[in-house]
């Protein structure tokens, strides 16, 4: 896809120059960690320095404060809404998700995928209040169809944005950043937080894994990192007789002017990983999720129940990103994957909801399930049949407050309907999801999150 | 054939040898550095871009548990085997560029479930890691393990398959950043940009190789290593244009037309740059890289030679600004500690680190740099810091907090420690004193040792390079 004569993209790439330079301003930690009077917030703004902190843009602050302002959060049980983002890493195909059964689509379903189709008969109705005979679920969705038989999904059918670019780490990076900029300094989830986030407390906005979801970049607020709060303490053989000694020392070490920005992300790695351990333990007693729910014993599993209880323990957590990586990219014997992928992802929802509402937390959170792209509406023969990378994903808010029902347009899979790689036409662009979820549900002003949020009219998702 | 370098720091420090061999290999032990240090820096340059023949691997064979590895058969060995390599080669710049190609095309075994096409193709890689690039393009396209891992082998004419066709362009050779335009100072421009009619050329011209699946599982040695053949049958012979060259093109010609893409050239040069040195190459660098890298007919060498002549490879020397990625980590890290593979923890090690050899998270390779690093693998970095130093401390009896940090370091093969962790850490040996003294005992001796050597090398000096 040529870019060069659009300027969406042509603005978007001075703004991320423009942060780049940014980037290599040097952080004097001594600084960034309270200690001196000669830099104040703004100037830190003002240079830019996002950093890519593990409690990220958080080290301007002294480590006590951030966890007595998170345990003061524990004490009071939140009243404020959540988004839970689900990424289903690779681009799935929203096509054998939700399958056409009905009429001339279903005509084209069929023909075109002469190797993946999936017959009506065997896949799962939509039923419940908003119960729709034109679509049915991959039969191996069955958690989706008790979800949305519940009226619990909201369905995007075709949800990209224009000129779509068929590209995993671009499409990746233009969702998480909520703008179409392949490199951003931010990402939409980290801009809320820094205008509607506290100042300190990294809790309120958490990759639940290992590494930091793009969606969560902030600026200036802090968000964190965190897979489990068992085996995260600093022990090492031979060391008894003064582990303590050890450990402050170790937190010492990261206390210093950092001189560029690989030493602030060391310094900031090792400091925040000693202060985890230390706090987070002694902030809040775990707590066994509620049995019997369906959660599975994959990872998805774990960061999912994790999440769960970590919502239920009261840390000011309004955001969390979560994603299923174990790949959506089916270039070849889809069927036999996907089916696997979407039987655990689809239980473990859920389970999730189920565990959020023992726990009391259905009122408060919404789940944002979605993937960079959609696929080819023609398969390919690969193992038995695949898709190549498409246009139009499939995108689902859930919870207790999603409007069941499929919540937007679907362009139609006949010959005349797509684009002209074979693909299907975008008729929602993904930022009108983020701009009806971050007004109606968050209730904050999308503007500040979302570039040109005004153009993005919101869709209709949410009660 | 005149090539145009940098010119070398002309009285480099032993500093300057330590950051050669900590970022062209996985550290020097004590030794190797004084061998360089009398070479003098150009010769030590061109020992690491002229690979050994012959003697490659000194010390003990790996074993786990007492037998030797078995990389096609247990769980974490292939690993191990890699590892073993990196410790062990005398050609640290090419073990070092092997795995920097692994991340460039990054290929994973999660996709492929072959391991002996993953060593295989790791084998064609350190063949070419400072060789010719457009002859290893040319295998790799063809190579078993990427025509699983991308679908080459799936691919024909009557449905091209366009992952590998795409990916060859947007990862491995050409790049679509338009950020990339200013980085290389212009040489790589956005109105040269592929487009998604080259990939769906590109993908028509690669079609025609095919996989036996048969011979994959009970053909003889030669046939399971490499099952892949031609079927000009299933080749597309018809017209295609690809950068708006037409022709009846096959996947040679796809190389061809790839590498002599004017982005190519700037695109792998600043992909490279940026294994080794932490900021972007400057105008004359880049000039240098590219017109070495054409004028040679895309050989690496003299491409890597700009690179480790540069002076801004040499800057910093005290203030390393570069992430030890963890299997650099981990490699250097048994070199330090003067150990071989013994056993099969690194395996599961690397993993909560988050980098695994041959399974990259996707084909765009792993996050480089300061991405490596959250609290999560912080302290997975310190886990395996456990590990590496488990049995290695005996008791150096009675020390002083400043000759206990000194003995720690040496015996670490002097790592870098900035001035204020050799204090911090001096500090803590004094504390130690007078918190479990008034006489340490042999335990306490050696708790220090391994709290001071932990500290060096999981300690936020210890991840950088």
């Amino acid at each position: 896809m040529n870019h060069c004569g659009c300027n969406d993209w042509q603005s978007t790439h001075r703004r991320s120059m423009l942060r780049r330079q940014g980037q290599v301003v040097p952080i004097p930690r001594a600084v960034l960690a309270g200690e001196s009077a000669g830099m104040c917030r703004r100037d830190f703004l003002r240079n830019g320095a996002v950093a890519f902190l593990t409690v990220y843009g958080a080290s301007m602050l002294d480590w006590g404060h951030i966890w007595e302002a998170a345990s003061a959060q524990a004490a009071t049980p939140g009243t404020d809404p959540i988004i839970v983002s689900v990424f289903l890493d690779g681009g799935n195909d929203g096509l054998n998700t939700l399958i056409p059964i009905t009429g001339s689509d279903h005509a084209a379903y069929a023909s075109k995928r002469p190797h993946i189709g999936l017959a009506p008969a065997t896949c799962l109705p939509l039923g419940g209040a908003a119960a729709n005979p034109d679509w049915a679920w991959n039969p191996a969705a069955t958690g989706f169809q008790h979800l949305y038989d519940a009226g619990k999904i909201a369905v995007i059918p075709s949800v990209d944005y224009m000129p779509p670019d068929l590209s995993h780490f671009h499409s990746r990076a233009f969702w998480q950043a909520g703008e179409l900029d392949p490199d951003p300094a931010t990402g939409w989830l980290g801009r809320w937080v820094d205008q509607n986030g506290a100042a300190d407390n990294p809790l309120q906005a958490v990759s639940a894994g290992w590494s930091l979801d793009g969606s969560l970049k902030s600026a200036t607020n802090p968000v964190a990192v965190l897979s489990s709060v068992e085996d995260a303490q600093f022990t090492m053989n031979n060391v008894w007789s003064d582990p303590q000694l050890m450990v402050d020392t170790l937190a010492g070490l990261s206390v210093r002017s950092a001189a560029n920005e690989a030493m602030a992300a060391a310094d900031d790695a090792v400091g925040g990983a000693v202060n985890v351990a230390s706090r987070l333990s002694a902030l809040t007693q775990p707590t066994l999720p509620p049995t019997g729910l369906g959660y599975g014993t994959t990872s998805f599993d774990q960061r999912m129940s994790n999440l769960a209880w970590m919502l239920a323990s009261n840390l000011g957590m309004r955001v969390a990103c979560v994603s299923y990586d174990d790949g959506w990219d089916f270039h070849d014997s889809q069927v036999s994957r996907q089916a696997q992928n979407l039987s655990r992802m689809s239980t473990t929802l859920a389970a999730f909801q189920a565990d959020l509402e023992q726990r009391g937390l259905a009122d408060r959170v919404i789940t944002l399930v979605w993937s960079e792209f959609g696929r080819r509406v023609e398969d390919n023969d690969s193992g038995g049949g695949g898709t190549d990378h498409g246009a139009g994903g499939l995108a689902l808010v859930i919870g207790k407050h999603a409007k069941g029902g499929l919540a937007a347009e679907f362009p139609g899979i006949s010959d005349a309907d797509l684009d002209q790689w074979g693909n299907l036409k975008v008729p929602t662009d993904y930022r009108q999801i983020y701009t009806n979820l971050l007004g109606d549900w968050m209730g904050t002003d999308p503007a500040d999150v979302i570039p040109d949020a005004s153009s993005y009219t919101p869709l209709d998702l949410v009660a | 054939m005149a090539y145009s370098y940098p010119a070398l720091p002309s009285k480099p420090t032993r500093a300057h040898f330590q950051r050669l061999l900590w970022r062209a290999g996985f550290a020097g032990s004590h030794d190797q550095i004084t061998h360089y240090v009398k070479l003098g820096l150009p010769r030590a340059v061109t020992e690491l871009l002229t690979p050994f023949r012959k003697n490659v691997l000194v010390g003990p064979v790996p074993t786990d548990g007492g037998n030797r590895l078995q990389p096609l058969d247990l769980w974490g060995h292939d690993c191990l085997w890699w590892l073993d390599r990196m410790v062990r080669s005398r050609n640290q710049l090419v073990e070092r560029m092997t795995l920097n190609l692994h991340d460039l095309f990054a290929t994973s075994n999660a996709g492929v479930g072959n391991t002996r096409h993953m060593l295989r193709q790791n084998r064609l890689l350190r063949g070419h890691a400072v060789g010719n690039f457009r002859d290893l393009l040319e295998r790799i396209t063809i190579d078993p393990a990427m025509l699983l891992w991308l679908n080459g082998a799936d691919s024909n004419k009557w449905e091209p398959n366009e992952n590998y066709g795409r990916e060859v362009m947007e990862l491995f050779c050409l790049g679509n950043d338009p950020n990339l335009e200013s980085l290389t100072h212009g040489l790589w421009t956005n109105a040269n940009m592929y487009t998604q009619d080259d990939i769906h050329e590109a993908a028509r011209a690669l079609t025609g190789w095919r996989y036996d699946w048969d011979k994959a599982a009970t053909g003889t040695v030669k046939q399971r290593e490499n099952p892949t053949f031609w079927d000009a049958g299933y080749h597309d012979t018809g017209s295609k244009t690809i950068y708006g060259h037409t022709g009846n093109w096959d996947w040679r010609d796809v190389c061809r037309l790839v590498v002599n893409h004017p982005n190519h050239a700037p695109y792998l040069a600043y992909s490279l740059w940026s294994y080794f040195i932490a900021a972007p190459p400057t105008a004359p660098a880049m000039r240098e890289m590219v017109n070495n890298y054409r004028k040679s007919g895309f050989e690496l060498a003299p491409l890597l030679k700009v690179i480790l002549h540069h002076p801004a490879f040499y800057l910093n020397l005290d203030e390393p600004d570069m992430v030890k990625p963890p299997i650099v980590f981990v490699a250097a890290g048994l070199r330090g500690t003067r150990r071989f593979i013994t056993n099969n923890n690194w395996s599961w090690l690397l993993d909560n680190m988050g980098q695994v050899p041959f399974y990259p998270p996707n084909v765009s390779g792993w996050k480089q740099g300061p991405a490596f690093l959250n609290t999560n693998t912080a302290h997975a970095y310190w886990q395996t810091t456990g590990y590496l130093l488990y049995q290695t401390i005996r008791d150096p009896g009675s020390q002083t907090p400043q000759a206990a940090v000194s003995a720690a370091i040496s015996a670490l093969s002097h790592p870098w420690a900035s001035s204020d962790t050799r204090a911090k850490l001096e500090t803590y040996a004094g504390d130690y004193a007078t918190r479990n003294g008034p006489t340490l005992d042999s335990h306490d001796h050696v708790e220090r040792q391994t709290v001071i050597r932990a500290m060096l090398m999981a300690g936020p000096d210890g991840l950088l390079h």
